[in-house]
């Protein structure tokens, strides 16, 4: 019998598919980067972690230094803006422990992640930790995070927020 | 004549044409179909050298990774070799299964492929490593700090703003930092990159009353993400300075923290879809604690005594390391990112699990 062994060079690609971003300022500068955020799961049960990812893509051309790093299991370095069905804000937890620290041990990375241009970096955060979803229903999320360094005269101004996403906290039960 | 599908293989116990290949490449060997009728009952590949069926985790999804071993049971092969290595021997065997005829005739000769697997070659991350853990303030912080959460317990020095209360496009300077690990060089055929596992990490509060801990699951540290993004130009590492606040609702009378990592240097060829491969990794850990003098009334910390805070020994290579030869043949693998839980039941019982 005859036999054969060839070699074939792989042709596959790993499709990346961003979602547009929003970037609300009026900064002359324009930003260097872009934000989107995803519900790790869009359904939730009441009391349940609650996790988003966050995708910070360069869309400069020329490298960016983003911070990142985690307190507890909360990715720092963002604000975020969290309403229930109503459109009312939802709180931040208040440490309702008289023993527990505010702010959980951090794992910073000094000097920030780097990011090339086109490039991306995605990280979870854990918003339930430091946001009380106490009742059932839909809660949108956004986030954003300056557009520059410093202080501008309008702060508001100098931001680039992420499209907003949606959360149905279910019922016990249900 | 076959162009695009060369023969690599000889079946008369020559030598074969060594082929040239890297590290991660996808490799896929096939063989032309049997003659109308006829079914290989078994197949039986063998490659050298340590290789894999894939790895994840993909850039999409990193919440786990783990390693898949190379099917040898296929009518194809697809597989990637993890490790450098020369003159790499693959080898096919098929049989069929035809009634009636002799058994041992039934099996083909055996197809002898060779390969020379080339890689970022021997060079590894340099680590430096602070010695010390310390009471850090960072003065800096205004004119944006609406909320103080110092002072830290930390590894390393860190000045310059919060990045909590100043989100910006930098933040926080080391100086110096815990802990830095720095690519060895710059790699022309392929990128550089890196991703940390925790291993342990327990930050204790106490006072005369009541004690608390906030623990973490051993797990991939997120704060990196998956893959760890390209380095910037003319940026060739990262660092890590874990800290803890000391702040609390009441004044805690000690803190201590107990905090081990390991980090691993990955290379990924610019050929196309490579997936990435080990290349190092370096476990480095911390324990410390620090007293109060000034509880119940004020605050005042002690310096940090370490029993220990740096590197555990050197960068290991992980294509020498014994621990390379099985699965997951030197690679990072995880079930879940590590997070951090706070716990008062628990507090105690860890520590006794350390003392042991």
């Amino acid at each position: 019998m005859t036999k054969y062994m060839n070699v074939l060079a792989l042709a596959l690609m790993a499709p990346f598919v961003f979602a547009a971003a929003l970037a609300a300022q009026t900064n002359p500068e324009p930003p260097k980067f872009t934000l989107v955020v995803n519900a790790e799961k869009p359904d939730v049960p009441l009391g349940a972690d609650i996790v988003i990812t966050i995708t910070i893509t360069n869309i400069s051309e020329e490298g960016i230094s983003i911070g990142c790093g985690y307190h507890g299991n909360v990715q720092e370095g963002y604000q975020y803006e969290i309403r229930d069905e109503q459109g009312i804000e939802v709180p931040k937890i208040v440490n309702k422990d008289s023993f527990r620290p505010t702010r959980s041990p951090g794992n910073p990375r000094p000097g920030g992640c780097g990011i090339k241009p086109g490039g991306f970096m995605k990280v979870y955060s854990t918003i339930s930790e430091d946001y009380n979803f106490d009742h059932p229903g839909k809660y949108t999320i956004r986030v954003w995070k300056p557009a520059t360094k410093g202080t501008p005269e309008k702060p508001e101004l100098n931001r680039v927020s992420s499209n907003t996403i949606t959360i149905t906290v279910l019922a016990a039960g249900s | 004549m076959n162009c695009t599908q060369p023969v690599i293989s000889t079946t008369d116990g020559s030598e074969p044409p060594v082929q040239n290949v890297v590290v991660g490449q996808p490799i896929i060997l096939t063989t032309p179909a049997l003659p109308s009728g006829i079914t290989a009952s078994k197949t039986i590949w063998t490659v050298g050298g340590t290789n894999i069926g894939g790895y994840t985790p993909t850039p999409a999804s990193y919440d786990t990774a783990s390693v898949t071993k190379t099917d040898l049971k296929e009518s194809s092969l697809n597989t990637y070799w993890v490790y450098q290595g020369s003159t790499i021997p693959v080898t096919y065997q098929y049989c069929v299964d035809i009634q009636g005829a002799d058994p041992i005739k039934q099996c083909s000769m055996v197809a002898d492929a060779s390969f020379n697997v080339t890689g970022p070659g021997d060079a590894q991350m340099t680590v430096d490593a602070y010695s010390a853990v310390t009471i850090s303030k960072i003065v800096d912080r205004q004119p944006c700090l609406s909320v103080d959460w110092d002072p830290y317990l930390q590894y390393g020095v860190v000045t310059g703003y919060d990045k909590t209360v100043c989100p910006g496009l930098g933040d926080e300077t080391g100086n110096p930092v815990g802990i830095k690990f720095t690519q060895p060089g710059v790699s022309s055929d392929g990128t550089y990159t890196f991703v940390q596992l925790i291993t342990k990490d327990k930050t204790k509060y106490a006072n005369g009353q009541s004690s608390g801990a906030f623990i973490s699951t051993p797990g991939m540290d997120g704060a990196l993400g998956y893959p760890y993004p390209p380095l910037q130009p003319g940026d060739d590492h990262v660092s890590d300075s874990p800290n803890a606040t000391l702040v609390g609702p009441t004044n805690y009378s000690k803190v201590s923290r107990t905090f081990a990592a390991t980090m691993y240097l990955l290379w990924t060829s610019n050929i196309q879809n490579s997936i990435t491969v080990p290349v190092g990794y370096q476990k480095w850990h911390f324990k410390t604690s620090t007293t109060n003098t000034g509880y119940p009334t004020s605050q005042n910390w002690s310096t940090p005594v370490s029993q220990y805070a740096g590197i555990d020994g050197d960068v290991v290579s992980s294509a020498t390391d014994p621990k390379s030869l099985t699965r997951p043949y030197g690679y990072p693998v995880w079930s879940n990112l590590s997070t951090q839980v706070w716990s008062t039941t628990n507090a105690d019982e860890v520590d006794q699990e350390e003392e042991q």
